[in-house]
């Protein structure tokens, strides 16, 4: 599966988002007849956008189960991964890939989703000799929330998390820090609560957690972020983003 | 609508493309036995002067990325192969007569023959891929291996879902059921991943093709939707296929399920014994009257709006893809592409 997990140079590009700066074609084409389509909200465009998103993070699932039967790993680590093959990830093993669910936030704002799509490597070894893996750095994703929120405003984002560990059940209890923003402003780590929690994860399955996100009243405008993490899966670690307007 | 001096740009620039990328998929056509039941079919539907999207999406994206049209030669001919064997055969399952205005393969030369073709068009498409090896490296052809492989596997599960609506006459989909089924069926191959391979290749594998998926997809769909809407109000002589043929072969076209979830209950069990039917069952006089019932529901217009906006949605991607790239021939060709896609009738 050649198609890979995050786009890396492009943003999504929803009806909902601002026009680019160049909102009109240098080489004269005339929207005749398609009125102001280029700026206007799409339903049929976010349904598309959240349907590719579906469909890449399947690849990935279904590449990634190739992948292990089929590649020695510790081989293609030894290799210059930039030029192994793109279809093939680079960590076969007992990996959690966090993937950001379209379901619902893509039609509100697929805009803001471009990290949609994270891979948390579990573990500090690489699950073949127990020998660790400076070299693999645990990457800490950013998960914005779909769109800005006002004091008093609530939302969910649905995330699907798989377990492709061939043996092992994953119990993950969720947890997070407080929010806060540059100004030292705060909202309590309350604000944002999982369902389920934990989330139990079968060997080889995956399942949703709906991270709710609860705006207090009389919050303060701002960036905020906070820190959430799997207690029990020592490299499951998230960054939360919301934008309080 | 482009201006004429653009489309006429565009059109020299698309023909162009066709007209090269045919001469070298010629030339890889063995020249031997069998020739009147192979080998000289092979060539048939190229020939008949196919628009040539998806050659003209390769080169034009491997030399605005730095590469050649050389270069991307061998990859932009074996898609055009793979295409035209996926005619083929769509046409056989579909129990199509036209195609491109004249009888489809299977019409003039039989199922068996015309199976065989097909199959023969998937296997020579094989070759200039291996030749990528003396050009781009073991590296760069192994990667447009892997985009072909998922390119061709995702295709015939799209048609694999079409088919089976139709088989089992499933009548209570939705439209997120329809854009699932022609990214898989045609976007990938007819837009996405011709311009992944371009792009990889003109950039030396530095670029990352997933830049391309979001903007394959609207210009992909904007093209499937365009092309259904002229199955049904199209002009035949230009089209090429005969006009209401996707309502004859009960195919699932966004309009044909917006009109199933539009009508009324008595509307909708005619319209299911309908689609129930085999094809050479179906009556001219109730073809008519499915017609009559897009036109009551204005599906024609919903579709036209929605292809509308997923052009605009494309156009908007084209900014943030190729925004950044020096303005060149092959950057306006891509950037007119967008508006020929829903403008053409043909």
């Amino acid at each position: 599966m050649p198609v890979k997990a995050k786009q890396k140079a492009a943003e999504p590009v929803a009806a909902t988002q601002p026009a680019p700066e160049k909102s009109a074609p240098a080489t004269g084409i005339q929207f005749e007849g398609l009125g102001n389509i280029v700026d206007s909200a799409s339903k049929i465009v976010l349904k598309a956008a959240n349907i590719l998103e579906e469909e890449i993070a399947r690849g990935i699932v279904a590449a990634k189960q190739i992948e292990g039967k089929l590649t020695d790993v510790q081989k293609l680590r030894g290799g210059n991964k930039e030029e192994l093959l793109t279809r093939f990830r680079q960590d076969a093993h007992d990996v959690i890939d966090l993937l950001i669910d379209f379901t619902t936030i893509a039609v509100k704002n697929a805009g803001s989703l471009a990290s949609r799509i994270i891979n948390i490597r579990q573990g500090g070894t690489d699950g073949t000799d127990g020998s660790p893996q400076a070299e693999d750095p645990v990457q800490i994703p950013l998960i914005h929330a779909p769109k800005d929120m006002k004091a008093g405003e609530a939302l969910e984002v649905p995330i699907t998390l798989e377990n492709d560990s061939k043996t092992d059940v994953k119990t993950i209890e969720f947890t997070n820090t407080a929010l806060m923003d540059a100004s030292n402003n705060q909202i309590a780590a309350a604000a944002i609560t999982y369902t389920p929690n934990p989330l139990v994860l079968q060997p080889g399955s995956n399942g949703s957690v709906k991270i709710a996100i609860k705006v207090p009243d009389g919050a303060k405008p701002g960036s905020y972020t906070c820190f959430i993490q799997g207690k029990n899966v020592s490299n499951l670690k998230a960054t939360l983003l919301v934008k309080v307007v | 609508m482009l201006s004429t001096d653009i489309q006429e740009q565009f059109l020299a620039k698309l023909g162009a493309y066709r007209d090269l990328s045919l001469k070298t998929l010629i030339d890889f056509i063995p020249d031997r036995e069998p020739k009147k039941y192979l080998y000289d079919l092979v060539t048939l539907y190229p020939k008949r002067g196919g628009k040539g999207f998806r050659p003209g999406l390769c080169l034009a994206a491997c030399n605005i990325f730095g590469g050649t049209t050389a270069e991307a030669m061998n990859s932009a001919i074996a898609l055009e192969l793979f295409h035209n064997a996926f005619l083929v055969h769509d046409d056989i399952e579909d129990e199509s007569d036209d195609r491109r205005g004249s009888p489809t393969m299977h019409a003039a030369h039989g199922v068996p023959i015309a199976i065989n073709v097909g199959d023969a068009m998937n296997v020579l498409s094989i070759r200039p891929l291996m030749h990528n090896i003396f050009t781009l490296g073991p590296s760069l052809t192994w990667q447009v291996f892997s985009e072909i492989e998922h390119m061709v596997l995702e295709s015939v599960e799209g048609q694999a879902m079409e088919l089976g609506w139709r088989q089992d006459n499933l009548c209570d989909l939705k439209e997120d059921d329809y854009l699932r089924m022609i990214l898989k069926k045609t976007c990938w191959y007819t837009c996405i991943h011709p311009l992944r391979i371009g792009a990889i290749i003109g950039s030396g594998g530095a670029m990352d093709p997933d830049v391309f998926n979001r903007f394959g997809y609207y210009l992909g769909a904007a093209f499937q939707i365009q092309d259904d809407l002229l199955n049904l109000v199209g002009d035949q002589d230009k089209y090429g296929k005969e006009i209401c043929g996707d309502v004859l072969e009960g195919k699932r076209t966004l309009m044909l399920i917006y009109l199933l979830n539009t009508c009324n209950q008595k509307e909708k069990q005619k319209l299911e014994t309908y689609l129930a039917k085999k094809r050479s069952l179906r009556m001219p006089d109730e073809t008519e009257w499915v017609m009559k019932m897009m036109k009551k529901y204005d599906c024609i217009a919903y579709g036209r709006k929605n292809a509308q906006n997923l052009a605009g949605a494309a156009l908007k991607e084209f900014y943030t893809v190729f925004g950044h790239m020096p303005e060149s021939e092959d950057k306006q060709f891509i950037e007119s592409m967008i508006l020929y896609m829903i403008n053409r009738d043909y």
